[in-house]
């Protein structure tokens, strides 16, 4: 009985079979021919080392005749700077011509976790914008040192910018970033609204309790009046600096809601938010945007941000007027600020060619065209804020006249976790289901536990 | 002796070589991360246990809820009757008895202790909570099947129309329930303040409404999908002389159904509860990206959410590979004992 040899094998399978004809002739003319070289190992090793060294030489010289041209990957979150970066962009490539620039969009909400997921995966990522998120990077050591590059580059000159404000880019005295714009938050209201219930204008001197009774007024005006705003304010959370709390104390280190004051705060919330509902909650589910709901005739009052001022400019319908924040129950006046800037990511190829296009990104060019959506940062350009924003009644110096008071929150790496910590709680106690006292003994004890075991200061 | 042969392993390399690649050593790798704390930036930190003793320890309250002098008295009571149950009594209550004094005693056991991360409890009692929508599914599933296996006019058509909901893209579905949540503009409470003047619940703004309008919404989307299609054929298979038999000895529609239809579909129940479980533990972070971001207040954040958010926005790797695998226990545990549950209760 025939079995098939293995080819592959090279071994008879069968027993006791006769080769076939074209076998018995097969083996016949292998016993001719001449021994098959013998590998030693020796001579596999050379080989291979051989082979090697040609692929390093071909590698070498593939490089070095074969060079790509520099490209540079930008990052930012687009939306109302794009075309004042693109034409940044364009100004630097007409001073280096051998340099491309490839623009990265990532969306709003989630810019900064894409960010970092880019750089600490090494994709190529040169410049990248950089706003209240600083913290993440500067603690992760992803941000690239400036001070090298300031020294060394005569034709930049780092004492036009506002001092505090370039001090927000500073991560244990180095700096890191620079910023091409100041934003600042106050208040807006809707004039027509006012005039229809009746009601004086906000004053620069009003108080935290003026503005919550010319609130509930207006909203119970809008119950009563079909076509009125519905509501007179409208906020996500009503802010902890009215009553002289923060979300963390001024080193970062620990939670700054505690005491009396932060139980105050978290009580005034719940009743205007959810028990009154003198005002409205805005962003959250079943409702639209801040500035959205104010555009829409809604509500009667919202806070401001200097980069809405071209949405309020172009959409509004009605006459709206801006106007610094209340004085808080503690008698100060503050407000929410942040910068807006551009670093280098510190796993940059080309470091030389980042500064100079981190240069013509936060240069006096790229301040002037956003003059619309931002403060510049150059002192010397603060001044032609007002002229270029010419809307007449509109009052934005109230922008201006809010720098003083700003307060920037501590650059911490943790905070992300913090702020949605600080949401769960605050969202709990909106659900009514806990005491307030007990909300805020436990916002405070988490939070004190995310700083304290964070890995990123480990 | 023989060489083996070199043949088979030549074919099974691209597939081994790709398992290896992408599912072997991620697994290995997520398992030795589990132990180290890493933000993507700095090398991975040795931490041993910390990451697990983070997620799953206990510490001992501030201020206990009643006296320890009778704590340690309950727990002693528990302990003795445990021992008396399992020595003493037989039959099927002694499951039931034992079940009922570990809840007993961990019920006393934390009015002295507390978790470290309460909030991964209250994450993984969201995904337990999420799965109660599985026999909903699947009772709907078995119904729908049972309907479409009617030979009806347009049953085609009908089959189209309930399978359309599975195929459509997660995103569209999850904005389109989103708005019909919406508490003031939304469909369903449009549809209640006709008959109630008061109006609906706020559904994803109420930690109690969230889960269960996630649930209703799992249900339109998944009862006329695959697993209609697995029950089709499974009713395809019964043999209709077994109903032509039960209806001449007089037997019901109804009972039809119990004595007949669902013990032979009881295989593809088996493999459907499975699946369902591995997927609903896998599953809810699509849903509460989009329409919720895991609140209000948490409510909707499952363990999968959770993983995701400590992985990808706060860079705690250590902490999210550990919570995986925690994760990963809990879907085999529940598998092996779904698998013993099942094994005696399918007809072949």
């Amino acid at each position: 009985m025939w079995k098939w040899r293995s080819w592959i094998d090279g071994k008879w399978s069968a027993r006791g079979s006769r080769p076939s004809p074209l076998r018995r002739g097969r083996t016949a003319l292998l016993a001719q021919a001449p021994p098959a070289r013998q590998w030693s190992a020796v001579t596999a090793t050379r080989s291979f080392l051989g082979i090697l060294l040609l692929l390093a030489v071909a590698g070498c010289s593939r490089s070095a005749v074969n060079e790509e041209p520099v490209t540079l990957r930008l990052m930012s979150a687009g939306g109302y700077n794009r075309t004042a970066e693109e034409e940044a962009v364009a100004r630097f490539r007409a001073k280096n011509p051998g340099i491309q620039v490839e623009f990265m969009q990532a969306p709003g909400r989630d810019y900064y976790v894409k960010a970092l997921a880019t750089i600490a995966a090494g994709s190529d990522l040169d410049v990248l914008w950089m706003g209240s998120g600083f913290g993440l990077f500067s603690w992760r050591d992803a941000l690239l040192p400036l001070d090298d590059f300031l020294r060394d580059d005569a034709d930049f000159s780092i004492g036009l910018y506002q001092d505090a404000v370039v001090d927000w880019y500073r991560h244990r005295g180095v700096l890191l970033g620079l910023p091409y714009g100041i934003d600042v938050q106050a208040m807006v209201y809707n004039r027509a609204a006012f005039d229809a219930a009746g009601l004086p204008y906000p004053t620069p001197d009003w108080t935290f309790d003026e503005y919550v009774e010319m609130a509930r007024r207006l909203t119970a005006f809008g119950k009563m009046n079909a076509g009125a705003c519905r509501y007179g304010a409208g906020v996500d959370k009503i802010a902890p600096h009215y009553f002289g709390v923060s979300l963390l104390s001024e080193d970062g280190a620990k939670s700054g809601f505690h005491g009396k004051a932060a139980r105050e705060w978290l009580d005034t919330n719940v009743k205007l938010l959810r028990g009154e509902r003198s005002f409205l909650r805005v962003g959250a589910q079943g409702t639209l945007d801040r500035l959205s709901e104010f555009l829409q005739g809604r509500v009667a009052m919202v806070e401001a941000y200097s980069w809405d001022v071209g949405d309020l400019r172009d959409r509004a319908r009605f006459p709206w007027v801006l106007m610094v924040n209340p004085l808080g129950r503690d008698g100060q006046r503050a407000g929410w600020a942040s910068s807006s800037g551009f670093a280098i990511s510190a796993k940059t190829k080309y470091p030389r060619e980042a500064w100079h296009l981190l240069k013509e990104l936060v240069g006096a060019e790229m301040q002037v065209k956003l003059m619309a959506t931002t403060v510049p940062a150059r002192t010397d350009l603060q001044a032609r804020y007002l002229e270029t924003n010419d809307i007449p009644g509109a009052n934005l110096s109230a922008f201006l006249e809010m720098l003083p008071y700003v307060k920037i929150a501590p650059r911490i790496p943790e905070l992300l976790e913090v702020s949605q910590e600080n949401d769960y709680w605050f969202e709990l106690a909106l659900q009514g289901d806990d005491k307030t006292e007990d909300i805020m003994d436990r916002l405070e004890h988490s939070t004190n536990l995310i700083l304290s075991t964070s890995p990123a200061r480990q | 002796m023989r060489n083996k042969p070199l043949t088979p392993w030549l074919f099974l390399a691209p597939s081994v070589l790709g398992f290896a690649a992408f599912t072997l050593f991620p697994i290995v790798f997520s398992l030795a991360l589990a132990f180290c704390a890493w933000d993507l930036f700095r090398p991975p930190r040795w931490v041993g246990w910390d990451n697990f003793q983070q997620l799953l320890g206990f510490t001992v309250r501030e201020a206990p809820s009643i006296p320890p002098g009778l704590g340690v008295i309950l727990l002693a009571v528990c302990l003795v009757l445990a021992a008396g149950v399992i020595l003493r009594l037989r039959g099927g209550v002694r499951l039931g008895l034992a079940v009922g004094i570990a809840a007993v005693a961990i019920f006393v056991l934390l009015q002295f202790l507390e978790p470290v991360n309460e909030r991964f409890w209250y994450y993984t009692g969201n995904t337990f909570y999420l799965l109660l929508g599985l026999p909903l599914s699947m009772a709907c599933s078995l119904g729908l099947a049972v309907l479409l296996n009617q030979t009806i006019p347009g049953r085609n058509l009908f089959r189209l129309a309930f399978f359309l909901p599975s195929i459509v893209g997660g995103v569209g579905i999850y904005l389109l329930w989103k708005w019909i949540f919406n508490t003031d503009y939304g469909l369903i409470n449009s549809v209640i303040s006709l008959v109630h003047p008061a109006g609906g619940p706020a559904w994803l703004e109420s930690r109690a409404w969230a889960k269960n309008a996630l649930i209703i919404m799992n249900i339109w989307a998944t009862a006329g999908g695959a697993n209609m299609v697995l029950y089709l054929a499974a009713l395809q298979n019964v043999d209709p002389q077994l109903h032509e038999a039960a209806c001449l000895d007089g037997a019901g529609k109804w009972h039809q159904f119990l004595a007949i239809t669902w013990p032979m579909v009881s295989p593809t129940t088996a493999f459907i509860l499975i699946m369902g479980i591995i997927g609903g533990f896998q599953g809810g972070f699509d849903a509460a990206y989009v329409m919720t971001r895991g609140g209000p207040a948490g409510a909707t954040t499952t363990l999968s959410y959770f993983i995701y958010e400590n992985g990808f926005r706060y860079f705690y790797m250590g902490r999210a590979a550990a919570a995986s695998w925690i994760l990963f226990v809990m879907v085999l545990g529940l598998s092996l004992l779904n698998w013993k549950w099942m094994s005696s209760r399918i007809t072949y």
